[in-house]
């Protein structure tokens, strides 16, 4: 179907790809239902998109690409919800990121990180209480460092964290 | 905001499904119980007010898809320079 979008215009997508987020998101309890679109072939970055609010955007990206060590616990009565089982493979995981004027200072969202249910294509934002992550972890290292440390992970064409 | 004064131990209904007891109290400080059903999520308001907050930061600040692409060509741009032989 095509849909209208704020960021591209008008596009076609696949519907049966749609997200639903049974409960939204905290700030948008009345977005249910998204669909996630490369940024491109060789981007960490994806966009998930409102279908039903043509200027509800996030940029998200799986966090392991940008932090190998992050371990979130997920609550298994979130992972009730989502019908995913505890004691199975860990569950997929999306982070939104806050992307300020200067890009390079965009930080991601650990503390709430996205959970998804690949098979039944059912998404809930879960709060990690008492984790230790903040809202803003920054994606990038500090300008200096950058040509010795660079980005994590190599350029290659990535899947969103096993194929969303 | 309905306001109800409690001491340790007692409770609050709120709906049929939820209790609310007050655990203890030390100083300034209250223990609060919560029992809910599972499908309920109870979080200090701090914390929620402040996911909120991001999403709409980050719903708000979503950048053009050229921009990301152009810090995608800085970044790779200067890893290569920055390469060490391995």
């Amino acid at each position: 179907m095509n849909i209208q979008t704020e960021r591209f215009g008008e596009i076609e997508v696949d519907e049966t790809k749609a997200l639903e987020l049974p409960d939204g998101l905290p700030g948008f309890e009345e977005a249910r239902r998204f669909i996630l679109l490369p940024h491109g072939e060789y981007s960490p970055f994806y966009f998930l998109q409102s279908l039903e609010q043509p200027e509800l955007a996030f940029v998200v990206t799986c966090p392991r690409d940008f932090f190998p060590q992050y371990q979130p616990v997920i609550p298994a009565e979130e992972l009730q919800e989502l019908d995913l089982e505890a004691d199975k493979e860990p569950a997929d995981i999306l982070v939104i990121l806050t992307v300020p004027a200067d890009p390079r200072l965009m930080t991601a969202n650990l503390l709430a990180p996205l959970v998804i249910n690949v098979a039944k294509q059912r998404v809930r934002q879960v709060i990690l209480n008492g984790s230790g992550y903040q809202t803003r972890h920054r994606i990038f290292p500090d300008q200096p460092q950058l040509q010795k440390t660079a980005v994590q992970g190599e350029k290659q064409p990535t899947q969103v964290c096993s194929g969303v | 905001m309905l306001v109800l004064t409690r001491k340790a131990n007692e409770s609050i209904m709120i709906g049929d499904e939820i209790e609310v007891t007050v655990v203890e109290i030390q100083g300034d400080q209250i223990r609060i119980g919560i029992q809910a059903p599972r499908s309920m999520r109870v979080y200090r308001r701090e914390v929620y007010q402040a996911i909120q907050e991001e999403n709409r930061q980050a719903a708000i600040t979503l950048p053009a898809p050229e921009k990301l692409g152009q810090l995608l060509q800085n970044m790779v741009i200067k890893k290569s320079l920055g390469k060490k032989d391995e």
